[in-house]
This record gives C-alpha cells, structure tokens and sequence, in this order.
C-alpha cells in the first residue's frame, strides 16, 4: 500500500467515525409506524371546502378513539356527543330522522393500517364500519405532525366527499 | 425475616407465577386485538341465528391503558347509491344501522366474576352512550375469547374471538 493510498484511507476513516454520533443518532430516532403506535383521542376535524374555508361537522364536545395497534391494525370512531337516543329503546327501532343521525354524526372502522416513512402517509384498509361503502376502501392521510402528544393529519378524500384536516391527541 | 418469607419473596421479584394463578385469565391477557369467529343471537325459546348475517365480522381491542373499542358489522350491507355518508336514503341508512354495532371508551376486567365491566363512550347505538355495561365471559383461553351479552329483549347474544397475533 502506497503512502498516499494509507493517507486516503486515514481520511476515510476519520470521516466515518466523525459521521458516527449523527449516523447512530438517526437510528435512534423513532420511525413514524413506531410512534404512532397507540391510542388517540379525537380532538377536531375540519372540512376543508373547494374554496378554501373550513366547517365543523362534529358539534360541540365532539368524541373519539384512533387505536394502532402494534400488529398492524386500527380501529376509529368520531362522534358528535348530541346523537338522539333512539325513542323506541331498540337497536333496530330507529326511526328515519334517529337512524340519519347516525350516518350523519359517527363514524366508526376497523382493518388494517400500513405507515409509509417516506411519503409520511398512513393508509388504512378498511374491513368493518358503519358506512358501507367504506368496507374495502383503502384511505390515505397525510401526516402533518406526529409527536408524543399529537397526530394531525389531513384525510384528502373523506366519505362526505370533503378534505379534512384532523388533530388527535394521545391517551393517557 | 424467615426463609420462606425470603423464598415468597424471590418468586415474586423473579416473576413466578404461584400455581393456583395459573389458569386464570387476568386483564393482562384481555389486552390486545381480536378478531370476530361467531356472533349468535339466542332467543328464549332456543333458536339461533347470525346477528350480523353469514359473513358478520368484526373486531375488538382491549388496551393495557384501559380503552377499549368493539365493532361488530355485516359486511353485505348494501352500499349508498350517493356513495356519500350523509346522503343515504332512509332505506339504506336503516339496512346500516341494523347491520353494525360499534362502541368504544373504557373497560375494566372482574377476574373473579369473569365480568368485562364497559363504560361506553360513544356508540352506533345512541343509547348506549354514556352508559355501563357487562359482558359476562364464557369461555376464556389462550387466543380464544366468547362473552355472553343481554342483546335486546329476550335474546342474549354469544360472541366468539381469537386473538390477532
């Protein structure tokens, strides 16, 4: 080996073990899939309108669960604390109004979920909810902000046909 | 102190479960998710049937911080010819409340009774937001679970789980 041949490879050395502390400290940062792992409560959801202006559809003191477990799966609900209780006391008693309430003011899904860390997405499959038209349906959010406390995301195509920007916070 | 005070004293900083534990089922074990196998509704005077027809299925997650979400569904619901959540007609938004039971909000496991105690934080069902519930356990082992609920008037609903790995 060449004295200029060791020097290079000197150089090359330090420079590696210079990267080291970033390259190790990179690695120990927490991925997206590993912090999003748990539960969250709902804290807002606006749509967002074509042009521009946003509304809430939830009501006041609006509730809701987003849990990610560490299999892969979810389960989700929103819903407005105002839903009417069904007159008739039963379950398949609703009348047309109750039963539009319903529709209108919760949404709740189960499935499957997978993070992409580079495009800072996560998309849910979703096999079970209340709206039929979303069994099947993969759903894409990007994530906005993702830290101990807080996920917000925006959900570009939601079942009202809206965008939607939405703010979870972690359960304690 | 004594030697078989120092010796109960290691097996439980070691983590050794005393024998008569053993076949127990503890919150610890409730916690995770599982997926729905069986969801029969039994009338008074013996007859079963699907809740949520042949295909019914579902999921519930029990959280070691002590949330909980279920969510039963038929998943042959006809879809919303608007394909959009708040435009169905009263027909089909009927045919999906019918065809789903979803709740989440808190839980807490009675061992001893084999009771799941719910305090339900919302639900697709109106009426039980805001209130306790109890599903009482059947059978509990492993990765297979099946409750017992009071499903409406004289029928009880027996709901079978596996847990998802």
């Amino acid at each position: 080996m060449s004295r200029r041949n060791i020097l290079s490879l000197s150089v090359i050395t330090a420079l590696g073990l210079a990267l080291l502390p970033n390259s190790s400290a990179l690695s120990q940062q927490k991925s997206l899939k590993e912090q999003i792992v748990g539960t969250w409560t709902f804290v807002s959801a606006l749509d967002v309108h074509p042009d521009g202006s946003k509304a809430d559809r939830w009501g006041p003191n609006p509730k809701g669960i987003f849990m990610f477990d560490g299999t892969g799966h979810f389960s989700q609900f929103i819903t407005r604390s105002d839903l009417p209780k069904f007159a008739a006391k039963t379950i398949d008693q609703g009348t047309a109004t109750e039963n539009k309430a319903v529709l209108s003011g919760l949404v709740a899904s189960f499935g499957s979920y997978t993070v992409n860390e580079v495009d800072k997405t996560v998309t849910t499959h979703v096999d079970g909810s209340v709206f039929p038209n979303l069994i099947g349906v993969d759903q894409k959010r990007l994530i906005l902000a993702l830290t101990a406390d807080e996920l917000r995301y925006t959900n570009p195509a939601t079942s009202t046909g809206f965008t939607a920007e939405t703010v979870w916070k972690r359960a304690k | 102190m004594n030697r078989i005070m120092t010796l109960a004293v290691m097996a439980l900083g070691l983590g050794i479960a005393l024998p008569g534990s053993v076949a127990a089922q503890t919150a610890k074990d409730l916690v995770g998710t599982w997926t729905n196998v069986s969801n029969v509704n039994i009338r008074q005077d013996g007859t079963r049937a699907d809740a949520f027809g042949p295909h019914g299925t579902g999921t519930a997650i029990f959280e070691s911080n002590g949330r909980y979400a279920v969510i039963n569904v038929n998943p042959d619901v006809p879809k919303f010819a608007a394909n959009n959540r708040v435009q169905g007609t009263p027909a089909e938004n009927k045919a999906a409340v019918d065809g789903v039971i979803a709740h989440y909000g808190t839980y807490s496991f009675d061992a001893a009774n084999k009771v799941i105690n719910l305090k339900v934080e919302g639900s697709s069902y109106p009426n039980w937001a805001g209130t306790e519930q109890k599903r009482t356990i059947i059978s509990f082992a492993g990765d297979d679970l099946k409750w017992s609920v009071a499903a409406s008037a004289g029928v009880t609903g027996e709901v079978g789980w596996k847990r998802v790995k």
